[in-house]
């Protein structure tokens, strides 16, 4: 019983979608970091309720019953390192693409009255 | 050394390996070069022996099954990861007569390795979390080609493409912690056990519409697909193929072993589901490519259309609709990558790919016209082509369930396949009859540009292989047929990787 | 007679290869290369037609696909024989006369014989097909073939058009006609067209046999030219015209005729037989007609006769049911002659002239005396005058219509007699003028200014086509002779059919003769108005509304495909998040009883305090990032929800989570803050603007919540009941025994899972390439990619145009 986990994971998957659906750079980056941990969480909250157990360390004393599930804190690990990799490369893209494009709002970017000037020919 | 390791080992050396030399050079493409065949040579015993021999797995770390990662390989996996080692290895090579090694940039040879390595790891795992991360490095690697070599406008494709997936990466994480909070495991065999005796969970329904959107994200699906035709295009020839090849494919690949290996069969109601957004992804997709005015988009739509296909034969649910599903993405990848290929080369001769401003090719370069009229035939379903084989077999099942009680639905999917067939003729027609057939003194043909000739080559390579499809579809029809039933015997799977219960 | 059989078909194969190379060589002369191939088809099939007796039927087959149960195989029996005689031996006759009538003036004269020898496999392929998929691949290849042939001359719109034309219409009704076979196999359980004609399905479901009858019934109807489909044949007329000789009258589009008798004994007992058949065969015959009168380029009104003789052939075999078949083979073969001989006719005509113009031509006959007496011939033929084999055609049509109205119940029955008289009137008519325009009168300028005189050998095919007209016409008897060796179960009767020249003055000779008469009034009425009232009027112009409605086509898809937004990469995630809420969300609503959300709920276990505060304030920094208006607060806020996430992690039990965690949240804040003073202020202010549409804020708001409702809610689901045989224990009790670790988390990263760290890497090292690929600009100024060192690659040829 989790209550809380769930309407977390809701809540920071629900900002985070809003904020990707903006067309603002940042905010839409805002978004994913946001989502990340969104998605981190999912993952964690797999691992069942933490009350009353200790962390996953074995050490004498502790039946092995009463540690927190290893695993899903393994993959969220893993996961939080892949997602800073995606982060990370999507910061420098929106540089590259402020640099060359000399915006920082995606609606601006695909505005359709852009591509007159200079636009891929089709 | 386990065979099975090696599709995922060797692209990782050959890139690492290409990394570290970094600059471009003759011995560096030559070496390259070499380990591609080697990697279709890999590939291709793999076939043999999962073939003759059944499966092949691998528990690495030797830490047993549903607990460690396990690779494993069938015959499917084995013709998926054949076709990846052809398609890149031809691409590569096309590359080369595309590029002279000057103006290379010097990551694109490590970076379609590094490309393989997540698409042949995502192939081979037996392993939902190690699913997602061959999915990310497969992504990753995806991402920073496709921005490698964009100028400065087309660079803004890249958001939409990076945005999209990145999204769908986010949900895949999710869906595998829900996975694993449900079965209190990762590995397929064992999902797929815990999953027969949860049928009677709507949670595993659940659980099997989120994968499906998020692979269906991948693959192309209707709705799902509107960010893959727009940044396609925006790739190098060669690049475009093998992404038009093998990317979105790896999603097919992910969602016959979601329906096949995890979820229970007996899904039919989500199976038409799936099969009706086969049927509109199907037709959506060609309508797309009816509208576009250049090589490029038409053919990225059609990668979409095509999915449509393979998706509706999914959908069909049937030992024999699977095996389809199985042939046609041996003949499609090969036939579609080579259409993208020939596209780049007819783009080389007239500067441009779009269709307004192309013509003469018919004259100035029949043999580059004969391979872009076999594969486009093929393409759409025309026979003695490759494709009519795998049209022929999902028209077959339609009909065959249509003919059964309460079928006119397939009725109706089948029909839309074969209406579909007919406007992907008259897109590869609009090709066709512009680049090839107009003639125009007005339009340049730069034949002294003399890459079209080693770019030809490759294709018409890859045309030869495509004929060979067709002609000796027994064969290929036969491998698709043990693939489809290694991929539908779940019992023997999961005995299989968790050994005999 | 396998290994003969197979070598007739496939070794025009060969041709491709052959000619084509050949033809570099030789330029026109390439054509009596071409020559052997129809020669050596042509013979095998005659020695395997000598060879034959009535009723007889011999299959052979040879393995290709066995898994899907298709074979190779092929049936030998009266009907395949005769269209196999009459492909090859027109092929003969058409080789020839296309290796005097291309000459220098068109290049690619391997090509053309390549794709002719093509045609001539397909087709023969296809007549001899036993297989149903094996027929359907033959059938399509002749459509491949034809399209090449009629964009030979593809620097012509013209030519493109109609090709293109042609192979869409055939296309889809092949399509069509594929569904149909297929089903037909599936309904009947065999694919072999040897056992479906001794064994006719029965037993089976009527619904479904009728379903493939008719699916069969449009795809003949494409291939022959039925209404509605029969506009394309008249644009095919740009191929060159021994291509119009050859696939556009004599042999192709005799297909779908072809194909209706093959099915003739496996569906003649549906009810719909009848009526379908007759009612498309005799509308489009006499709509045919119509319209060639109407015209008047030569090779329309041959095509427009052309589809009016496949329409009644068609209505023939509709009538069949009642009358008998039994003169089938008479029809075909006046068609072939008269009809091949008139459009090498036109071909000469329009070599030596210039011209195809009915009103432009005139006064050949003083020219060219023996064309004049071969267009005769055969122009009577087609008329049906007597002394022809027209004639005897004429008669025995007449005879099957007045029998086929006396047997019938109602006035319906008279349709097709009444619609054959209405066709053979006006057919007469435009024969006179076809022959009177061409070849009475004065010679016209056209003729004067451009006229220079073909050679005798390029008239010798139609003189012996025209020969046959004349010399069966007056020995119906080596037809009846002809028709009884070739007879064929099911579809014709034992015993040669009675084909007599004179049987007294009967009902149908009156009426041929008053055809006839009516036939010369209107020719005469014609005449004296110059033919001037003779138009195609707009609703009768199918070939302008589908050609309209192709090139509409492109435009009406990228609306849709605009509608569906594919061109907005700012709609993307929202249709592809609003499709996951409605799918999802649909399903969790719909089996919302069986997933008991708030069965065996309480409050003081689903809540726990101290968590439940760390998301109370996780939701306000959220909050603090949509809301706060500048970068600097919302990034504040930002990386107070990862501090935040943290300390969750901690209370989660999980100490490795935190730390990483820590590490990694300050890193991208670093990236961000980088990056945010790189943007300008300006942006910053901008954004206070919401460049969105109520329409789409309400789409965010719904696909927020929703995903956010549907994620929690799963999250609920799958987290609130922890499985009891989940692999976290055995990893627990494995980590210090066999990985030597206390820390499990630990031990799964680097050893039980050591993959995933493995590649996790790799994604570090392909960030970082990617990021470098992204700033470090290798030789990728736009107009140097562009141009590169070799000029343009690939499909990043930008720049070009503008440069220029």
């Amino acid at each position: 019983m989790m209550f809380e986990t769930a309407i977390l994971v809701g809540i920071l998957f629900g900002f985070a979608v809003w904020l990707i659906l903006q067309s603002s750079f940042v905010k839409i980056l805002f978004g994913f970091i946001l989502l990340s941990n969104a998605a981190n969480l999912a993952m964690l909250s797999s691992s069942g309720s933490p009350s009353g157990r200790s962390a996953p360390v074995v050490l004498d004393g502790i039946a092995v019953t009463a540690m927190a599930d290893p695993l899903p804190q393994a993959l969220v690990l893993t996961a939080i390192v892949i997602g800073f990799g995606v982060l990370s490369y999507l910061v420098v893209l929106l540089y590259r693409i402020f640099l060359d494009q000399k915006t920082t709002n995606a609606a601006e970017l695909f505005d359709e009255s852009r591509s007159q000037e200079g636009g891929p020919e089709q | 050394m386990n065979l099975v390791v090696l599709p995922v080992l060797l692209p990782a050396l050959t890139g690492l390996f290409a990394l570290l030399i970094l600059r471009p050079s003759p011995v560096r493409r030559t070496l390259v070069g070499i380990s591609g065949g080697l990697q279709v040579a890999l590939a291709c015993t793999l076939v043999g022996l999962t073939y003759t021999q059944g499966p092949m797995k691998v528990e690495l770390g030797d830490w047993p099954a549903p607990f460690g990662i396990v690779l494993y390989i069938d015959v499917l996996a084995a013709i998926m990861i054949a076709i990846g080692a052809v398609i890149s290895w031809a691409c590569m090579l096309y590359g080369f007569f595309e590029l002279p090694t000057r103006v290379t940039h010097p990551l694109r040879l490590p970076l379609v390795q590094f490309l393989m390595m997540g698409i042949n790891l995502a192939l081979v795992t037996a392993d939902l979390f190690n699913l997602f991360v061959a999915f990310e490095v497969m992504l990753l690697a995806s991402y920073a080609l496709i921005t490698l070599e964009a100028d400065d406008w087309n660079i803004k494709e890249a958001f939409p493409y990076l945005s999209v997936n990145l999204f769908s990466s986010m949900l895949f994480l999710a869906g595998a912690g829900f996975a694993y909070g449900m079965f209190g495991s990762l590995n397929f065999a064992d999902i797929a056990q815990q999953a027969e005796l949860m049928a009677d969970d709507p949670r595993v329904g659940a659980l099997g519409i989120l994968l499906l959107v998020v692979f269906g994200i991948k693959a192309g699906i209707f709705p799902l697909y509107f960010w893959l035709p727009n940044s396609y295009p925006i790739l190098p020839a060669p690049l475009a193929a093998l992404y038009a090849g093998m990317l979105t494919k790896v999603g097919v690949y992910v969602i016959l072993r979601l329906f096949g290996t995890l979820l229970p069969h007996e899904f039919s109601g989500l199976h038409l589901v799936v099969a009706w957004m086969g049927g509109l992804t199907m037709v959506l997709g060609v309508l797309g490519a009816v509208s576009r005015g250049f090589i490029r988009g038409i053919l990225s739509f059609h990668i979409l259309s095509q999915i449509g296909y393979m998706i509706l034969a999914i959908g069909f649910f049937t030992p024999f609709s699977i095996a389809a599903v199985i042939f046609y993405n041996i003949h499609n990848n090969i036939v579609k990558a080579s259409l993208f290929l020939v596209g780049g080369t007819a783009t080389v001769l007239n500067r441009t790919d779009t269709l307004a401003r192309m013509g003469n090719l018919w004259v100035a370069t029949p043999a580059l016209g004969i391979i872009f009229l076999c594969q486009a035939l093929s393409l759409a379903g025309l026979p003695p082509f490759s494709g009519f084989w795998g049209k022929l077999m999902i028209v077959l099942e339609g009909l065959n369930l249509g003919s059964g009680p309460g079928g006119w639905q397939f009725f109706v999917l089948t029909g839309l396949a074969l209406f579909t067939g007919i406007l992907t003729l008259f897109s590869m027609l609009k090709i066709w009859l512009t680049t090839f057939w107009v003639r125009d003194e007005s339009i340049e043909v730069h034949r002294e540009d003399r890459r079209w000739k080693g770019m030809t080559a490759v294709v018409g390579g890859m045309c030869l292989l495509s004929l060979t499809i067709g002609f000796g579809a027994q064969f290929f029809i036969k491998l698709s047929f043990e693939a489809s039933r290694q991929l539908l015997d779940k019992a023997a799977y999961i005995e299989f990787i968790l050994g005999p219960s | 007679m396998g290994t003969a059989l197979l070598i007739a078909i496939f070794l025009p194969f060969a041709a491709l290869v052959i000619l084509p190379l050949a033809g570099r060589v030789l330029g026109p002369r390439v054509g009596w290369l071409a020559l052997v191939f129809p020669v050596i088809s042509a013979g095998i099939i005659i020695n395997l037609a000598l060879g034959t007796e009535s009723f007889g039927q011999q299959t052979v087959a040879y393995t290709w696909v066995p898994v899907l149960g298709v074979e190779l195989s092929f049936l030998v029996d009266g009907l395949s024989l005769f269209y196999g005689l009459v492909v090859s031996v027109m092929g003969v006759l058409i080789t020839f006369y296309a290796a005097n009538y291309l000459d220098g003036h068109y290049e690619f004269h391997g090509r053309f014989y390549a794709y002719l020898m093509l045609f001539m496999a397909a087709m023969l392929g296809t007549v001899f097909a036993n297989h149903l998929v094996l027929l359907f691949i033959f059938w399509e290849l002749t459509g491949i073939s034809s399209f090449l042939l009629i964009g030979f001359l593809h620097g012509e719109k013209k030519s493109r058009y109609g090709a293109r034309m042609a192979l869409l219409v055939t296309g889809i009704t092949g399509l069509v006609l594929m569904a149909g076979l297929l089903l037909l196999g599936i309904v009947a359980g065999e694919f072999s067209m040897a056992a479906l004609l001794t064994a006719p399905p029965t037993d089976v479901p009527v619904g479904l046999l009728g379903g493939a009858f008719l699916l069969v019934a449009i795809g003949s109807f494409g291939k022959s030219a039925q209404f509605p489909f029969h506009f394309w044949l008249p644009n095919a007329m740009a191929a060159p015209t021994p291509v119009s000789a050859y696939l556009h009258s004599a042999t192709m589009v005799k297909l779908g005729v072809f194909m209706v008798a093959r099915v003739y004994p496996i569906f003649v007992d549906l009810e719909w037989w009848t009526p379908l058949l007759v009612a498309i065969g005799f509308l489009t015959m006499a709509l045919a007609a119509v319209l060639a009168i109407l015209s008047h380029d030569l090779k329309a009104i041959l095509a427009y006769s052309t589809v009016s003789q496949l329409g009644f052939l068609i209505g023939f075999y509709g009538m069949g049911g009642l009358g008998g078949t039994h003169y089938d083979l008479l029809h075909v073969v006046n068609h072939v002659f008269f009809k091949g001989c008139l459009f090498m006719v036109v071909g000469i005509v329009d070599h030596a002239t210039h011209t195809r113009d009915l009103r432009q031509l005139g006064g050949l006959g003083r020219r060219m005396p023996l064309l004049a007496v071969i267009a005769l011939l055969s122009a009577a033929s087609m008329a049906g005058l007597p002394g022809t084999l027209g004639f005897l055609s004429k008669e025995y049509m007449l005879k099957d219509a007045f029998y086929f109205a006396e047997a019938g119940a109602d006035w319906r029955a008279w349709y097709p007699l009444a619609l054959i008289v209405l066709a053979s009137v006006l057919k007469v008519a435009f024969s006179i003028r076809l022959f009177w325009g061409i070849f009475g009168g004065a010679a016209s300028p056209a003729v004067k200014e451009h006229f220079h005189h073909p050679g005798l050998l390029i008239q010798l095919p139609p003189l012996l086509l025209a020969a046959c007209c004349l010399v069966f016409g007056f020995a119906p008897g080596a037809i009846a002779a002809f028709s009884e060796t070739l007879a064929v179960g099911g579809l014709h009767l034992p015993g040669a059919p009675e084909i007599k020249l004179w049987h007294g003055v009967t009902r149908e000779l009156i009426t041929s003769m008053a055809i006839v008469a009516a036939g010369a009034v209107i020719f005469a009425l014609g005449a004296a108005t110059a033919w001037r009232w003779a138009r195609i009027p707009l609703p009768l112009q199918f070939d302008t509304g589908f050609e309209a409605g192709v090139e509409r086509l492109p435009k009406a898809a990228l609306n849709l495909s605009r509608f569906l937004r594919d061109n907005k990469p700012l709609d993307y995630i929202p249709v592809i998040g609003l499709f996951l809420v409605v799918f999802l969300g649909g399903y969790f609503a719909y089996h919302w009883e069986r997933f008991e959300v708030f069965d065996d709920f309480s409050f003081q276990e689903g809540f726990h305090y101290l968590r439940s505060f760390v998301v109370l304030l996780i939701l306000l920094a959220v909050i603090g990032v949509v809301a706060l208006p500048r970068w600097t607060t919302q990034l504040l806020s930002i990386s107070i929800v990862g501090f935040l996430v943290t300390f969750y992690f901690v209370l989660f039990r999980a100490p490795d989570l935190a730390m990483t965690q820590i590490l990694v949240e300050s890193a991208t804040l670093l990236l961000v803050l980088l990056l945010l003073s790189r943007f300008p202020r300006s942006a910053e202010l901008g954004e206070r603007r919401s460049p969105f549409s109520p329409l789409r804020k309400a789409v965010n708001l719904i696909v927020a919540v929703g995903i956010g409702g549907c994620v929690g809610l799963f999250s609920f689901l799958t987290s609130r009941q922890k499985v009891d045989d989940f692999a976290g224990l055995w990893f627990l009790e494995r980590t210090v025994p066999d990985a030597k670790g206390t820390n499990a988390v630990n031990t799964i990263l680097v050893d039980f899972r050591g993959l995933d760290t493995l590649f996790e890497i790799a994604v570090l090292v392909i960030a970082v390439l990617g990021a470098i690929g992204l700033l470090m600009r290798y030789r990728r100024s736009r107009q140097e990619y562009a141009e590169g060192a070799l000029g343009a690659s690939g499909f990043s040829v930008k720049g070009v145009r503008r440069r220029q």
